[in-house]
């Protein structure tokens, strides 16, 4: 359990504070552009939920077709079972192709493989161009939130991180990571992006951002290798608008996200730019397990938006680093326990359903958590009381001996009881119950 | 909640051997514990015409995942004949507008609003309240106006909104057992939200939100106290 | 066995026996209603995100408008006919590129509801012209204006037949990575000035 995370997030009251104004303001740009479009946008939520419900079960043929226009547009897919063969494809390639830096745009499909390691390792320098990713990868850390990753960074940390002088602004701090990153793009023999979306009736892979480093590292190194969970892939180029409407409005309340780019093959001949190759890395790496389980086969419809992250009351106490995997916050619950070994995350919930009233595909996570908590492993003492709270429950006449506990003046603070009790008080229980009241009154 | 309900006007009939939904076993990933305390559900109010409710997140289970695979479902297609009352024990009320399959199991505010078709009961109150949504009752029932519209009509009363107002209490049955740091995390800020309103009162639907409510308000030394909005609405 | 032919494999066994009740692909709403788009809903779109417009009300006017911005600073042009028309086309080279103050290219079409643009690759359009130099500058036609994303997708319901690259730009870059602070200019333009032209035929 990543208990010491959570002991230290909530310990952290600038930390507190960064998370709940960060999250509060990506929900309330949400609000205000859901409100502009109250119907249609739950149309929009619906259909989206339909498309991805209908391609997750037909996701072989579509991956196929896929794979074809792909093909025809020249480029290349490569199918990773798991997250060594992903990892050993774009390494293997670098070397063949005498590449030594690779700039990559933010991806989080890549942070669940450690990637970057496995290219550091193999002396390849490997550079994060998103400016939140850049300060991360210079920090030695890992994402704090799917779309924000420096959230937790204050300026002053950032200004640290990136030996700027003291007092920087923002602006500065940005024209400095600018001006860094711009030589590496330049210089990169290869740029890897992640996918939002893979378009199986064009061959085309779409990348959504906002900074203009996907589009850069897309398009200025020679090669350019897309590595996408095989997940992410959806029928048609028309079915991006759909998409495109709910994701940039669930996770940052803008109307679209700045840069949307639709990527098909390398450069064709009169194209003065873009890269002379395409390779899509296809990741499976335990996809399949969360495909198998069709009551939970949903989970995998997840766009990222990062949403439910900011509309989590857990999340925005507990942060990102006290998930035990690379995803955070509700759509880390119910993804986590597929890939890792962490039964007690499904129970790190109060239930209250934000995230699935905020899901732009409409993934319901209370109803999966509940799912997982049932096959979760149970301890002896818990099975048992269950089994007590279960048989007093039938049984009226005892149930009814239990009221002695309203009346005792202090509970024993033991056990689970103890920890509760440290945060708060018990309720005075009126003397009487109202069973014994109500056969008064007769 | 018995009073206002006989105030207006219905007859009402308290099943002594009546227990729990099944809720805290079904959250906690025991469905089929669960499913043999909503069996006894069931076979308690058999035959009631209302099944009435104090809770959102009770009305909620019995609905929504009590109608699965338990004899609970079948209430609803239980002919009409009384009106009963279910689980009063803390002396609260909470209801919603049942949908199908189970039309006739109704949380109390919604039972007022929607069969009653009442939304002043004659109550009053001198006291600046504040409305907590909990969750199981705003997003699984949809209640949001019901209560509000019953609280606006309680002379001497105002209500004041707070910002976090759909914002979870972090209660979560189990999980302030597993997680009492954060639950606690959760209610302070809460708390914080509901003393900017500047009430002297949260009032709520489910007794469970509201005794984590008061039991973080009485440990941080608040004089904000907690009524469930039953007890409101039988004050005179 | 291939990796790709295990891969499949494991999907199909996880999708378990085929005829699953989702048969068919989810039909696509008729298009909604809307009103005509305008470029005046546009440029109110494009302003909001920080944009800048200038209408034109033939090429010469045009030309004298970026005239104006430009003055006399370095720039890189597309071969695009709208802009070669304006007088102001250059060979295109990466270094260029990075080291020019202004790209000015055409749009293909603009968005009214969203204030976007979107580039596609063909007639030989860069995609680093509109990316690299910090002040992007796109000449629009008139009738290029379109109400939004369905629209767009009806009039190019194939991109990747058109060209490898389409890209739908919502304003400039941007980041807020830093204590959410909006910063704009992150890697791409920090400046977008877009020049709508009445009519291409006169001068």
């Amino acid at each position: 359990m990543k208990f010491v995370q959570i002991q230290e997030a909530l310990g952290d009251a600038r930390l507190q504070n960064a998370i709940y104004s960060a999250t509060a303001r990506m929900a309330e740009g949400r609000r205000i552009r859901v409100a502009e479009m109250p119907d249609e946008f739950q149309e929009l939520r619906q259909r989206a939920h339909d498309i991805k419900q209908h391609t997750l079960d037909h996701i072989d043929e579509y991956l196929e077709e896929l794979e074809r226009n792909v093909v025809a547009r020249g480029g290349h897919v490569i199918w990773a079972n798991t997250g060594k063969e992903a990892s050993d494809f774009i390494v293997d390639l670098a070397r063949q192709r005498g590449v030594n830096l690779i700039v990559k745009s933010k991806s989080m499909t890549s942070e669940e493989i450690h990637l970057n390691d496995a290219l550091e390792s193999n002396g390849i320098e490997t550079v994060e161009t998103d400016l939140g990713e850049y300060i991360i990868q210079l920090a030695h850390e890992k994402p704090y939130h799917i779309i924000a990753p420096a959230l937790h960074k204050t300026i002053g940390q950032v200004t640290e991180i990136l030996q700027a002088p003291a007092d920087s602004t923002a602006e500065q701090l940005t024209a400095l990571a600018r001006a860094k990153l711009r030589e590496k793009f330049l210089q990169a023999g290869i740029g890897i992006t992640g996918a939002n979306f893979l378009i199986a009736d064009s061959g085309a892979v779409v990348v959504v951002e906002n900074e203009g480093n996907a589009r850069l590292s897309s398009s200025a190194p020679r090669i350019h290798i897309a590595l996408a969970g095989f997940e992410k892939v959806i029928p048609r180029a028309q079915d991006l608008e759909v998409f495109l409407r709910v994701l940039a409005r669930s996770a940052t309340g803008q109307k679209l996200s700045v840069y949307t780019s639709f990527l098909a093959g390398p450069r064709r001949e009169g194209e003065p730019d873009g890269p002379d190759e395409f390779y899509l890395v296809l990741l499976d790496n335990g996809r399949s397990r969360v495909l198998a389980d069709r009551n939970k086969r949903h989970s995998l419809a997840c766009i990222r938006c990062g949403a439910c992250l900011n509309h989590c009351p857990v999340y925005r106490k507990i942060g990102g680093y006290s998930y035990p995997w690379v995803y955070s916050g509700p759509i880390g619950k119910i993804l986590t326990p597929h890939f890792i070994d962490a039964p007690w995350l499904p129970f790190a919930s109060s239930l209250c359903g934000a995230c699935a009233e905020v899901c732009p595909v409409k993934i319901d996570i209370p109803k999966i958590l509940l799912e997982l908590r049932e096959e979760a492993p149970k301890s002896r003492a818990e099975k048992l009381a269950m089994r007590m709270f279960a048989w007093v429950m039938t049984h009226p006449r005892i149930y009814e001996k239990f009221s002695w506990v309203r009346r005792m003046k202090k509970l024993p603070a033991a056990g689970p009881l103890k920890a509760w009790l440290e945060q708060r008080d018990l309720p005075d229980l009126p003397q009487r119950s109202f069973r014994e009241q109500w056969r008064d009154r007769r | 909640m018995a009073e206002v309900l006989e105030r207006a006007g219905c007859e009402i009939d308290f099943r002594p051997d009546q227990t729990c939904c099944g809720q805290p076993a079904f959250n906690s990933g025991y469905p089929e514990e669960a499913r043999r305390v909503a069996d006894h559900f069931a076979r308690v109010f058999d035959g009631a015409e209302y099944v009435v409710v104090p809770s959102g997140s009770c009305t909620s289970m019995l609905l929504h995942h009590g109608g699965a695979g338990s004899r609970a479902g079948e209430v609803a297609a239980m002919p009409p004949s009384r009106l009963s009352v279910y689980g009063a024990e803390a002396g609260n009320a909470a209801g919603s507008p049942a949908r199908p399959p189970a039309p006739r199991i109704f949380e109390f505010s919604t039972f007022l609003t929607d069969v009653l078709k009442i939304d002043d009961v004659g109550a009053s109150l001198d006291r600046v309240v504040t409305y907590h949504d909990s969750c199981h009752a705003l997003r699984e029932l949809k209640i949001k106006d019901a209560p509000r519209r019953l609280l606006s009509k309680v002379r001497g009363l105002r209500l004041a909104e707070m910002d976090a107002a759909e914002e979870c209490c972090g209660f979560g049955g189990t999980f302030s057992v597993k997680f009492p740091d954060v639950s606690g995390a959760m209610a302070r800020t809460k708390i914080e939200s509901i003393e900017r309103t500047g009430a002297d009162t949260v009032v709520s639907i489910d007794s469970s939100c509201l005794m984590q409510l008061q039991g973080v308000l009485s440990r941080a030394g608040s004089k904000i106290r907690t009524m469930h909005l039953a007890e409101v609405l039988a004050s005179r | 066995m291939t990796p790709r032919d295990q891969m499949l494999a494991t999907i199909r066994n996880a999708l378990g026996p085929a005829g699953s009740q989702n048969e068919h692909q989810p039909a696509r709403p008729a298009d909604r209603a809307r009103a005509a788009a305008t470029a005046a809903q546009f440029e109110e779109s494009f302003k909001v995100l920080g944009g800048e417009v200038f209408h034109a009300a033939n090429i010469d006017e045009a030309r004298a408008t970026i005239d104006r911005i430009v003055a006399g600073r370095s720039y890189l042009a597309s071969p695009a006919p709208i802009v070669e028309a304006c007088g102001f086309s250059t060979p295109f080279s990466r270094e260029a590129a990075a080291s020019a103050h202004f790209g000015i290219s055409s749009a293909d079409f603009a968005l009214a509801d969203t204030g976007s643009l979107v580039f596609l690759s063909e007639s030989g359009e860069s995609r680093l012209i509109s990316l690299l130099p910090p002040h992007h500058i796109a000449v629009l036609e008139k009738d290029k204006v379109v109400s939004g994303l369905d629209q767009l997708f009806a009039r190019v319901p194939h991109p990747a037949a058109r060209s490898s690259s389409m890209v739908i730009v919502t304003g400039p870059s941007r980041t807020g990575d830093i204590e959410m602070r909006l910063v704009r200019g992150v890697h791409g333009p920090g400046e977008v000035t877009v020049i709508i032209v009445d009519d291409v035929t006169r001068r």
